[in-house]
């Protein structure tokens, strides 16, 4: 924030060079080339590079048009489709800093806005306006990565709106200040529904997004559960120790709990990080079933656990022997 | 009532919930150990996966699960239809032979899918074997082919035995056969190919049944030859693609709303003057409904129902909706200018502050609507004692309740039938008898003063033939219009035992009648809103019709276990 300034000054810190879709994104070739800015020097607010990340192609466009000719873009998808970690990704490719809220019910306007702190100042006590996280962010090069866009409260929704329009200044009432925003800022936001709030009880605690802020998101990009391909070669560089036939079996397990999420049958699913975390579990105790039971079986609900049991027997071909006891 | 125990509806529902899981059709359900798909019941499946095998002792349910599974995942349902022959026998060995393609392709993440198909299809082999299936000659050579192509396209032998039954028809096929085994190994992840093959094969093999006819030179032993061909396997033939897109088309417009109201409104009263909807009490004695209390009092008494723990969990069933409100009187948080005084009056201790949070709340409506025909005048102290407990959990969760009965004032008819038979006996009268609504319990009385309106339902007099399909919309359109907010769930629990019987109406309009309306009634109430209608021990006619059910067991004397059940299937019912 405004009082801990990092070691590079954002203010005046600009993309210095230009590199192309196809070059630096190899993963994007079915798409048109177009240049997109970039940092060169790294600052403390870049994320690092997952080499084993897998970059969804269409995703990862979206994501980059909205860097390159700054569009504002929301990625919509279920949880533990990797959404935020995926902007995170490309931000960090490019070496542009990101900063992520999370826009629980509990953010209000002037945790984003700012507010009247009292300071000490020459011993005596006055009041001082501390900014909020958006105006601080607005006029640095950064980029704003809205989560749970959908989750939060209205009143505090109008506050981004105003952002969203493309070169939107910011008006600070408390200080009769007009920010203008930093060229190189961008926002993004990553949602689990698409505006429609909890319509069929998956998600608790969104809300149904005013129909004005959805219209000011120019893209809108989907992003789903990774190919079974993809994800195996993600789950077999964090885990290598892994057979391919193994990891296999794991993400048919995973897809098939995604399925019954779907369906309303059981109330959690394997994301990609299950996965990882069933396969490390594997590494610690050798054994497949006891790191399934550790990291996926035990977060479900006792009635769902002869569903799941099913589930693994349809993969391994052998009973879930954690489930009868 | 009828009983469909607690063990079946939780092993149909999880059936069920696997099934879409593998197939990733989320409109998937067995109701009645039928496979339905979005209200249409799916019936063409291959032989070795006919449903009635899941309860079979020597069957495989996971193969049977998995094989339909797999199927709906990995077949083109319209593309197969369309290609698929007309003759019986054709049409069966298409089938079977998609059907065998699909398995074959299972892919390896799914080892144990892949072992249990393959355990299914030995297991009915060798079951069809053991009742004498291959004794007839037709019998045989599908056997043949069958297997021949299941070997061919999974790489894997069959035991011992079987191959040497199919040993002399597979060698005497084999020329034939051998070119079209391999272009199908060939196109086995091609349905479209893979189907133009597979029809070579089918023509091949009804080529060569009509020549088995044409060379049996005496009548005598073409009659024994018949005998022989008998073919012991349960085969109902897909619609064909012409009919069945008139059928698609045909359920799609009966699935429409304003077809089903437009039906809806076909459906006649001769004469609605005689019909009565009263407080079931208000027709008893008082002296007697005090009998009738203290009989249900008792009996309930007797039961040692665990309140607390039902309370519990039938709490959690109904969407505990979290709304924001704000909590006041905090030590942090946002300050609260109705507070502000208490700066002033209590300067030490200033609780002013509130900040947002968030509240669970038990939303939730249920109607109880009894059948009250002849036929369940038996059991009526069990359905009391149930209704009564039910209600009183119910209440206690916060989740209002209406209790509603339906049948007749009279048998045979009464006045309307009279009226209709000296009018001239006009044709589709629609329907007549007194119709008679019973209100045991508004939403409104609190279930302790309702008691003695729960205890008219011991009247053995209130019971005679049932017209259900108006009652039905009647406690359906009194549980939406009870104001309230539209995202409260509504429940109608039904309780009967079969179809609607009234003998007058059923003579003069037809067998069909009121089933008829009963039917569109409950597709009306599918198509509401936040509303969902639940079948309580509906008999076997009627049961698959109903998406929803909860378990009934007539022998058992424990209402408590019932009740136990009951908040179990409530909760595992998740909206498809």
């Amino acid at each position: 924030m405004a009082t801990s300034p990092p070691s590079i000054d954002l203010l005046n810190f600009q993309p210095d060079q230009m590199v192309s879709l196809h070059a630096t994104f190899p993963e994007c070739k079915g798409f048109a080339d177009f240049q997109i800015p970039a940092f060169s020097q790294k600052s403390d607010l870049v994320p690092q590079v997952d080499p084993s990340y897998q970059l969804n192609p269409q995703a990862s466009v979206a994501i980059l048009a909205g860097f390159a000719y700054n569009r504002r873009v929301m990625l919509q998808g279920m949880h533990g489709t990797g959404k935020s970690t995926h902007l995170e990704q490309v931000a960090a490719r490019l070496n542009w800093p990101c900063l992520r809220i999370n826009l629980d019910g509990q953010i209000t306007r002037m945790d984003l806005i700012g507010k009247d702190i009292i300071t000490l100042e020459d011993g005596k006590q006055v009041t001082q306006f501390q900014e909020g996280l958006i105006p601080w962010s607005l006029q640095r090069s950064i980029a704003l990565i809205l989560d749970e866009y959908d989750a939060g409260q209205a009143d505090v929704m109008f506050v981004i709106q105003r952002m969203l329009e493309r070169e939107g200044r910011l008006t600070l009432l408390d200080q009769n200040r007009v920010i203008e925003p930093n060229p190189a800022f961008r926002i993004f936001a990553t949602s689990n529904t698409v505006g429609l709030g909890n319509w069929n009880g998956m998600y608790q605690g969104t809300q149904l997004l005013n129909h004005g802020q959805m219209d000011r998101w120019d893209i809108v990009a989907a992003i789903n559960y990774l190919e079974p391909a993809e994800e195996e070669k993600i789950l077999l560089a964090k885990v290598p120790e892994l057979s391919p036939a193994t990891a296999k079996q794991m993400i048919a397990l995973a897809n098939l709990t995604r399925k019954g999420f779907e369906a309303g049958d059981i109330s959690t699913l394997m994301s990609t990080r299950t996965l990882i975390t069933w396969g490390e579990n594997w590494r610690i105790f050798k054994d497949l079933q006891l790191g399934f039971t550790l990291a996926f079986l035990n977060k479900c609900e006792s009635e769902e656990k002869p569903l799941v049991a099913e589930y693994y027997q349809r993969c391994f071909a052998t009973e879930l022997v954690a489930i009868k006891n | 009532m009828q009983t469909e125990s607690h063990d079946e509806v939780e092993l149909q529902n999880r059936y069920g919930a696997i099934m879409r899981s593998l197939s990733g059709v989320t409109h998937l359900q067995i109701r009645d150990w039928q496979l339905f798909h979005k209200n249409l019941a799916l019936n063409a499946l291959a032989p070795h996966l006919n449903f009635n095998y899941l309860q079979a002792p020597w069957a495989h349910p996971r193969g049977v699960l998995d094989g339909v599974a797999l199927r709906l995942r990995y077949s083109d349902y319209e593309l197969h239809l369309s290609n698929s022959p007309n003759g019986l026998i054709e049409s069966l060995i298409f089938e079977v032979l998609e059907q065998i393609r699909v398995e074959s392709i299972c892919p390896s993440g799914l080892k144990g899918s892949k072992q249990n198909v393959e355990n299914q299809f030995i297991a009915w082999m060798q079951e069809f074997m053991s009742n004498g299936g291959v004794e007839g000659s037709i019998g045989l050579l599908l056997l043949s082919i069958f297997s021949t192509a299941w070997v061919k396209l999974n790489q894997r032998p069959l035991p011992q035995l079987m191959q040497d039954v199919v040993e002399a028809t597979r060698a005497g096929l084999a020329t034939e056969l051998g070119p079209h085994l391999v272009k199908l190994k060939e196109n086995q992840f091609d349905q479209a190919s893979y189907a133009k093959t597979a029809l070579e094969i089918t023509r091949l093999i009804s080529n060569l049944i009509d020549t088995e006819y044409q060379n049996v030179p005496s009548i005598r032993t073409k009659q024994k030859n018949i005998s022989n061909t008998f073919l012991k396997i349960e085969w109902i033939q897909p619609p064909s693609p012409s009919s069945s897109s008139e059928k698609g088309r045909n359920s799609s417009v009966q699935g429409s709303k304003k077809y089903l109201e437009q039906s809806l409104e076909q459906y006649k009263v001769f004469n609605s003057a005689y019909d009565i909807e009263i407080e079931a009490k208000k027709s008893i004695r008082p002296a007697q409904l005090a009998i009738y209390q203290q009989e249900l009092s008792e009996e309930v008494t007797k039961l040692n129902i665990p309140w607390g723990k039902l309370t519990r969990s039938y709490q959690h069933i109904f969407n505990t909706k979290t709304q924001k409100r704000w909590k006041t009187t905090q030590v942090e948080g946002l300050i609260d200018r109705r507070y502000l005084t208490r700066i002033a009056t209590a300067p030490l201790d200033p609780i002013l502050y509130k900040h947002p949070a968030q509240q669970m709340e038990t939303l939730g409506r249920v109607t109880l609507l009894i059948d009250c025909s002849g036929s369940m005048k038996d059991q009526r102290l069990k359905i009391a004692t149930c209704v009564d407990s039910l209600v009183r959990i119910l209440e206690q969760s916060h989740i209002q309740t209406e209790v509603l009965g339906y049948s007749t004032s009279t048998w045979q008819g009464g006045r309307p039938f009279k009226e209709w038979r000296r009018s001239g006996q006009a044709p589709n009268p629609g329907r007549l008898n007194e119709r008679a609504h019973w209100v045991f319990k508004d939403f409104r009385t609190h279930w302790r003063r309702a008691r003695p309106g729960i205890a008219a339902l011991l009247r053995p007099e209130i019971y005679a033939e049932s017209i259900d399909g108006e009652a039905v919309l009647w406690a359906a359109r009194r549980l939406q219009s009870e104001s309230g907010n539209q995202s409260l769930q509504r429940k109608l629990i039904l309780f009967s035992d079969g179809c609607p019987m009234d003998r007058a109406t059923i003579e003069a309009n037809g067998e069909r009648y009121l089933k008829d309306h009963l039917l569109q009634a409950i597709a009306w109430c599918e198509q509401q809103n936040n509303f969902e209608l639940w079948g309580c021990g509906i008999g076997e006619e009627l049961r698959p019709f109903f998406p929803h059910r909860l378990s009934w067991d007539q022998e058992s004397e424990d209402p408590s276990e019932s009740l136990m059940n009951w908040a179990k299937e409530l909760k595992n019912a998740k909206t498809r």
